[in-house]
């Protein structure tokens, strides 16, 4: 057997192939993000179990071929193995099922550690040179009430090369068989034996006999030419051949596995077989690959409408809250605009509302505090109306609008639960609290700027208050200054002279305490739409730094996951290539495998 | 006679009806092996024997079916037991596809009004169809009633189609003869068969067959003791050996004279004692449909379980409704109009008419507690917060929303676990606008209650003061009792103190305090009204707008198979005692 081209490659593609399927197992093992159809992974679990009984088989040095008998009980497999052997070595009876064994006709020259362990459980050694290389199983069957034949049956098909599908005529196209057949004609050699072929000489002549009704069976898979041995292994047996029915084609059988099937048939048939599975198995993980249709973008933009909805609505609520809370904010507009105007008169009215507040609520001795101490209880207040009607499921109902919104445009929810409720469990009163709480510190800095013409005017105005005054009761001053040295004007004085410096010093603080107030923001409207403007913009940072980092989380894991799996099948794909390219179109090997149906 | 008929045929047809709803339901599952076959068998055991008895049709007519695996050799036992050639015999394994009669004189009307087509003429075996052919005897060796059956194989990949029509035959079969081969003794699914039959009372003759010559013994044991005793938990099932010889030996009915008397040996008994035996399988038809009413059961229990997880699903998302409805709306709800029926009421207790001018008098007295009342409120400052800030309607949608997109996740959450979550999956799929549905549904169904509530809430609030009105003597009483004490307080002041500087301050007080006591009163009877049409409110969201929405939500069309299954278990079984303690009248004549 100069085969050593072909061996190499083997070997070669053994290598590679489990590192591939080391890959895939891992890929498999891993917990996934996206919940792919389980009977899919199912299917790629199964592909990557069979191929990897494959590979130990290529590495050996020369190749072998496994050949396993499979038919139900009593069509004659031990016989027939033991007809192959020319000895009795299989256990014949006619009591059903008799074999409960797997056993394993293997030339001496082959070491047991090469051979998969399933099919060692009796190994019958031989010296026949001709089967050196073809190891003949023969398994128990497939259709009796030991359920457990069955099991072990389906154990060791996987290690099979190829199948020997062996019949009889009562028993050549029964359900059970036909199914096992059908799983694995993808990825094994079918050859087929319809033994105790002397019983249908003693048949009628009507009628369409087994061997031309299971052929037809056969075409209809896709089988146009399959290899069919009619045999009658009993009479190998026990007459030597001797008056054979005619028609019988046991040498043929005989001829075909020790002679015609060789070294590179075997090695065609090795190349066939992985040909079918890591095609099977690049299919079916493609469609899983595929069954992933899903755009981040789509869902980010269900999501930001779904989340400006809710900003807005914030907004509405609070709105409302506000229109009947009026009083609270002018009252603090009013106090405010109070506070920010300096001079003496600010600070007397001051200290007049302070002392007539006292009833109502103890006085502060920190103005400023006092302040924001009376804003923040109007947060509070309005949080907690919130809290009480709208915002008592917030987080349950945000959560479910945007599972629902991403489910329907094709996310499974699973994916997505996790993370979600971890943000939906979070305290959202204490979140709006925070934006409005901000937004007003940021609109209170804002709305005394010196900003537009108002603004300005009242940046000026504001140096009047306290400065003014002294001015105009100076000028007061002098005009009595002047009355008094003024020789054309008598001049006597009286303690109403006093009203000189007064009349304007008050006159003129007044004024000017009028007109920087005037020009206060006082409308609590507009104060509540700056507010309201930059809880919007704070708001929408807020989600957004929430929502879209779950979002690109899951799915730059999700795309390293499908990722990775595209790797595998790409590599699964070279070492396919590879394989075709080396395939050697033999007829004898094409014969027992199903022809594209095109 | 026929009176007593007639309604325990229409029990039978209305078992067969439920039988029938459950299999397709069934079908839907993974079932266990022959799971499938027995729900066909189970019906045509009630089509084909329990109903044939009840009706008295074709009652003179004993059934003998001979079945078994492909290839076995069914047709040619057939042929044995007739003495003549009559059934196609062939080397093909699974020729044979759909049952042949063999019958003395041709039948007066079909034997499966429903299921199988009669055909006299000469039908060759292999037609694929839902038929069955009928050939005459010529030979007398059976009597005249009995008639033999020649059925399809049950191993072979095209049985798939074709069982069936077994299961058919075997369903109206008396007896049947099972064909086991040397090769097929052993074989799980024809034994399938054997135990159903054995289990459903059909007494069974086995025939052996093609056993090598020289192993009779040995197969013949093995064949009696490890496969028929487990099988039919019987001892003594009769077994006719037919050792292996060529077809043209078969075919000579001289030569197989030995094999159908040992087979006639064991029939004509059963045929004698038909009346007896017929009872017996009667009856135990029905234990068998009562294991596999149990065996369905268990099937379809995760089903039901999931029904019933279902409804507890639902009944939380309801809950949840109505609590958020409660919590976010109504607790917050200030129903406005409960405080003028106060200020009704209380304008209500004053003296109408003359008393007017004392009234007036009290009122001036009063001032302080009016003036007390001012103050109260000028110094507790900020506005009361005027009620809830969301509408009723948006709450109720808001909360409908989130419990059907919580309804779908949990649905969908558990759609592995079995067909009703899948379906269930399916049909509440948000791509699928369900929840849009509902939620529209939600505004038809708010908009009608909402003219209910208006009407409900005024007439509570008007009876607060209208119920007084309608009651002049209690109103009287009331105002008079009022009327007593402030001027019976004013009097005694005066009496006690004389007239001087302190009535000044002493007389309004106590008029105060009466009038702030009147109003504290009628202030708690008015909270307890308010409470009450709280609770009546939710009452009738609850019946006007949840319910009827859920009530869609569990009427979902994918579901509404998994409703009638707890049904048609509790009909079958009562079906079944009926027909159990039926049988009895029939039988006597």
């Amino acid at each position: 057997m100069n085969s050593n081209e072909p061996n190499s490659f083997l070997k070669e593609l053994a290598g590679g192939l489990s590192l591939v399927l080391e890959r895939l197992d891992q890929w498999l093992n891993r917990k996934q993000i996206w919940p792919y159809p389980e009977q899919t992974l199912h299917q790629l679990r199964q592909l990557s179990q069979h191929l990897r009984r494959e590979i130990p088989k290529l590495a050996t040095s020369p190749v072998y071929g496994i050949i396993v008998l499979m038919g139900g009980t009593g069509v004659g497999k031990s016989s027939l193995l033991n007809a192959l052997a020319g000895e009795k070595i299989a256990f014949v009876s006619a009591v059903r099922p008799t074999t409960r064994h797997v056993m394993s006709y293997v030339h001496a020259d082959i070491p047991a550690t090469a051979l998969p362990p399933s099919i060692l459980e009796t190994v019958v050694v031989h010296r026949n040179d001709g089967l050196r290389y073809k190891i003949l199983v023969d398994a128990p069957d497939i259709d009796s009430r030991e359920t457990d034949n069955y099991r072990r049956l389906r154990e060791i098909l996987p290690d099979a090369d190829i199948i020997l599908y062996v019949g009889s005529p009562e028993k050549y196209h029964d359900q059970i068989g036909w199914e096992l057949f059908r799983e694995y004609s993808r990825y094994k050699a079918f050859a087929f034996v319809l033994n105790r072929w002397d019983e249908c000489a003693d048949r009628e002549k009507t009628g369409k006999s087994p061997d031309l009704d299971w052929l037809e069976d056969l075409a209809r898979e896709g089988y146009r030419k399959p290899l069919l041995f009619r045999t009658s292994a009993w009479v190998w047996m026990e007459k030597r051949g001797e008056d054979k029915p005619p028609g019988e084609q046991f040498e043929e059988l005989r001829k075909w596995l020790e002679v015609e099937l060789g070294a590179k048939e075997l090695v065609t048939i090795h190349h066939r077989n992985l040909d079918g599975l890591i095609t099977d198995l690049v299919t079916v993980g493609a469609t899983l690959a595929d069954s992933v249709t899903v755009s981040r973008d789509d869902i980010w933009s269900a999501w930001s409408a779904i989340l400006e909805g809710e900003i807005e609505l914030f907004l509405i609520r609070s709105e409302r809250f506000l229109t009947e809370q009026s009083e609270r904010l002018e009252k603090f507009l009013r106090l405010e605009s109070n506070r920010r105007i300096p001079g003496w008169l600010a600070r007397t009215i001051e200290i007049l509302r302070g002392w007539w507040s006292w009833i109502a609520r103890p006085m502060h001795q920190d103005k400023d505090l006092y302040l924001s101490t009376y804003l923040m209880d109007l947060i509070s207040d309005l949080i907690q109306a919130l809290g009480n009607s709208y915002m008592r499921h917030y987080g349950m109902d945000l959560t479910n609008r945007l599972l629902v919104s991403a489910t329907a445009l094709g996310m499974p929810a699973i994916a997505l639960e996790v993370p979600l409720q971890k943000i939906a469990s979070k305290d959202w009163l204490l979140f709006w609290k925070e934006q409005v709480q901000s937004g007003l510190k940021e609109a209170m800095e804002s709305s005394w700027q010196a900003t537009g013409w108002k603004g300005r005017l009242r940046a000026y105005a504001e140096l009047l208050p306290g400065r003014l005054c002294w001015l105009a009761g100076l000028a007061g001053i002098s005009v009595l200054t002047y009355r008094m040295f003024d020789a054309t004007m008598p001049y006597s004085p009286s303690l109403g002279d006093v009203l000189y410096f007064f009349l304007p010093f008050l006159l003129a603080e007044i004024l000017s305490y009028s007109l920087v107030y005037y020009l206060s923001p006082r409308d609590w409207r507009a104060l509540a739409s700056i507010v309201g403007q930059r809880v919007r913009q704070r708001a929408r940072e807020h989600f957004t730094r929430l929502y879209r980092e779950v979002l690109d989380q899951l799915f730059s894991q999700l795309w390293e996951e499908l990722r990775c799996l595209r790797e595998i099948l790409e590599s699964a794909r070279c070492w396919l290539q590879q394989i075709q390219k080396r395939h050697e179109e033999l007829e004898a090997v094409r014969r027992l495998y199903r022809e594209q149906i095109n | 006679m026929d009176l007593a008929v007639t309604p325990l045929n229409n029990v039978a047809q209305q078992y067969l009806d439920h039988l029938e709803r459950l299999g397709r339901f069934l079908k839907q599952l993974p079932l266990p092996e022959m799971a499938a076959e027995e729900l066909v068998y189970a019906q045509a055991l009630v089509r084909n024997y329990i109903a044939r008895h009840l009706e008295r049709r074709h009652s003179d007519n004993w059934h003998l079916a001979v079945i078994g695996g492909g290839g076995a050799g069914k047709s040619s036992v057939v042929n044995i037991l007739l003495g003549e050639n009559l059934a196609e015999t062939n080397p093909q394994a699974g020729y044979t596809r759909h049952p042949t009669a063999f019958c003395s004189t041709p039948p007066a009307d079909s034997f499966f009004p429903s299921t199988l087509r009669a055909v006299s003429a000469f039908v060759p075996g292999n037609i694929d169809e839902d038929i069955y052919d009928i050939r005459l005897r010529t030979r007398n060796i059976l009597p005249n009633e009995v008639i033999v059956w020649d059925n399809s194989d049950v191993t072979t990949i095209h049985a798939a189609h074709y069982a069936h029509r077994v299961l058919e035959v075997l369903g109206l079969a008396d007896a049947v003869i099972y064909v086991a081969s040397a090769q097929r003794y052993n074989d799980r699914v024809p034994s399938e068969y054997v135990a159903i039959l054995a289990k459903s009372g059909k007494p069974i003759v086995t025939c052996l067959t093609k056993v090598p010559p020289d192993q009779v013994n040995i197969v013949v044991s093995h064949f009696r003791h490890e496969v028929l005793r487990p099988l039919t938990q019987q001892i003594n099932i009769p077994c006719v050996i037919i050792p292996y010889q060529p077809v043209q030996q078969l075919a000579n009915p001289s030569a197989t004279e030995s094999y159908r008397r040992e087979l006639l040996d064991t029939i004509l008994p059963w045929f004698h004692n038909r009346q007896e035996l017929r009872k017996r399988t009667y009856l135990e038809i029905l234990t068998y449909l009562e294991a596999k009413e149990h065996q369905w059961l268990e099937i379809i229990r995760p089903e039901l379980e999931a029904f019933e997880e279902w409804q507890r699903v639902i009944e939380a998302q309801r809950q949840m409704i109505l609590s958020r409805y409660r919590d976010e709306f109504l607790a917050q709800e200030r129903l406005a109009i409960f405080d003028e029926a106060m200020l009704r009421l209380i304008e209500l207790l004053e003296i109408p008419g003359v008393g007017r001018w004392m009234s007036l008098a009290l009122n001036v007295l009063r001032l302080p507690w009016r003036g007390a009342k001012a103050l109260w409120h000028l110094l507790s400052g900020e506005p009361e917060h005027a009620g809830p800030l969301q509408s009723e309607r948006e709450t109720l949608s808001k909360a409908l929303e989130t419990a059907l997109g919580q309804l779908w996740r949990e649905v969908q959450s558990r759609r592995e676990r079995s067909l009703f979550w899948q379906r269930l999956t399916m049909a509440l799929d948000p791509g699928a606008q369900w929840q849009t549905k509902m939620l529209s549904m939600l505004e038809k169904y708010f908009s009608e209650y909402e003219i209910e509530r208006k009407h409900l809430i005024e007439t509570i609030a008007c009876n607060i003061y209208s119920n007084l009105q309608a009651r002049p003597t209690i109103l009287n009483a009331l105002r008079g009792i009022k009327l007593t004490i402030e001027v019976g307080s004013i009097a005694s002041i005066l009496v006690s103190a004389g007239i001087n500087v302190y009535d000044a301050v002493l007389i309004p007080l106590a008029t105060s305090m009466i009038q702030g006591l009147t109003e504290f009163l009628g202030s708690q009877y008015v909270e307890t009204q308010r409470e009450g049409a709280r609770q009546t409110q939710l009452a009738l969201v609850d019946k006007k707008v949840v319910q009827p929405i859920f009530s869609l939500v569990q009427n979902v069309d994918a579901i509404a198979e998994w409703r009638q299954l707890n049904l048609i278990f509790a009909e079958l079984s009562n079906l079944r005692k009926q027909l159990s303690q039926a049988f009895s009248r029939p039988s006597r004549n």
